[in-house]
């Protein structure tokens, strides 16, 4: 699936397993670039582009200080419509491709804009969730390394990577992982508090009753115009019913997760014991 | 975190499994296709209490699933890597995933 797709098949259709590495590698850094905190905490970007729009310009740095952790309102609140953005936030190129949103890009944006990003900027897009542990920062930079040849500074100064890394192993990726899991500072990753649990139970709760899941990377207002037609379903049933849920219906939340557009056959998908990765992120 | 790339780590170990054990290539890794396994469907199940007496670092451990296997494809027949992708569904036995 697009953000996900590793460089080399984004190019060449030939799909090897070392592309699925690099895909799950791109998943563990998106999900650590919008996860606030474990129990599907999402990252505030509205804010932080509000933020920019004041100050004009936005760097990653900025970001990950300005970090808020995004729990009841946004899941449970559904009606709280981001179409309160009257003004059209300024949103840097650059980092748009581990925004929600990154749908609407095309696969060589996606590649161009992962490809131009420096690694102090690769490090300080993550949430300080993530990035306070250091280990993690170093060891998700000692990942892309894996998938990526090292930059190289052209005559013109642009940094360009222009021939894609050597195939990696399975046993590369998972010494460097087992590195970081075993690095990781428990004083610093400690369990959530009794509250904040109760807040995940009650946004996992309000999940199963309504299957109304904003996914991950998809834009909230993306995500309410493909489901429009829904919403007037919906609306009728609410008038006849009286209830005051907004579901978006189980076809809806289960085709959204990843993408909206084109993954409309999956109904029924998630319907065991299961919740999905960035739930417990 | 220590759960999450404890997760990760199973995740690449499943891939890994499947690969050269069963010669069999996902191709088509996404948020929506790698899921957590719980163990009932309830929200104490899926965000569970601090168990008393644990330590501070306890932390609910997780099997990581790779779902959605349409997109696979068999390698261990000449040319499966070639092959494009197609709609067909491979149900694979992988930590009792329902597929469909």
């Amino acid at each position: 699936m697009l953000p996900f797709e590793s460089n080399a098949s984004v190019l060449n259709a030939k799909v090897e397993f070392y592309h699925d590495l690099e895909s799950y590698f791109w998943l563990a850094y998106l999900i650590s670039c919008n996860c606030a905190g474990p129990f599907n905490m999402r990252r505030d970007w509205d804010g932080k582009i509000k933020l920019s729009a004041t100050h004009k310009t936005i760097t990653p740095s900025s970001i990950t200080g300005l970090a808020e952790i995004k729990t009841y309102g946004k899941i449970l609140d559904v009606d709280c419509s981001t179409s309160s953005n009257i003004q059209e936030p300024i949103t840097p190129l650059y980092s748009q491709w581990v925004r929600p949103g990154v749908h609407s890009l095309s696969l060589m944006e996606i590649v161009q804009q992962r490809n131009s990003v420096s690694d102090t900027d690769f490090a300080n897009l993550m949430t300080p969730y993530f990035i306070r542990h250091k280990i993690v920062r170093e060891g998700m930079l000692e990942l892309r390394s894996l998938f990526w040849s090292p930059e190289t500074q052209s005559p013109d100064n642009y940094v360009r990577r222009n021939t894609i890394a050597p195939p990696t192993t399975y046993e590369r990726v998972l010494s460097i992982l087992r590195r970081i899991r075993d690095g990781i500072d428990p004083a610093k990753d400690q369990y959530p508090q009794d509250q904040e649990l109760e807040y995940a139970r009650a946004r996992y709760r309000h999940y199963l009753e309504t299957g109304n899941r904003t996914p991950l990377l998809v834009d909230d207002d993306d995500f309410e115009g493909h489901i429009v037609s829904k919403r007037k379903a919906q609306s009728n049933a609410r008038s006849i019913h009286g209830s005051t849920k907004r579901a978006r219906g189980p076809g809806a939340s289960e085709a959204g997760f990843g993408a909206p557009a084109h993954r409309g056959t999956a109904s029924g998908m998630w319907a065991s014991g299961k919740s999905k990765m960035k739930a417990i992120a | 975190m220590f759960a999450y790339i404890h997760t990760l780590s199973n995740i690449y170990l499943g891939h890994c499994n499947t690969y050269r054990c069963r010669k069999v290539l996902h191709r088509d890794v996404s948020d929506g296709n790698t899921i957590l396994l719980v163990n009932m469907i309830s929200a104490e199940a899926a965000v569970p209490p601090h168990p008393r007496g644990a330590g501070k670092e306890w932390t609910p451990m997780r099997d990581g699933v790779a779902s959605d296997w349409g997109s696979a494809t068999d390698y261990s027949e000449h040319g499966g890597a070639s092959l494009p992708r197609t709609v067909s569904r491979l149900f694979l036995d992988t930590s009792g995933i329902d597929i469909m």
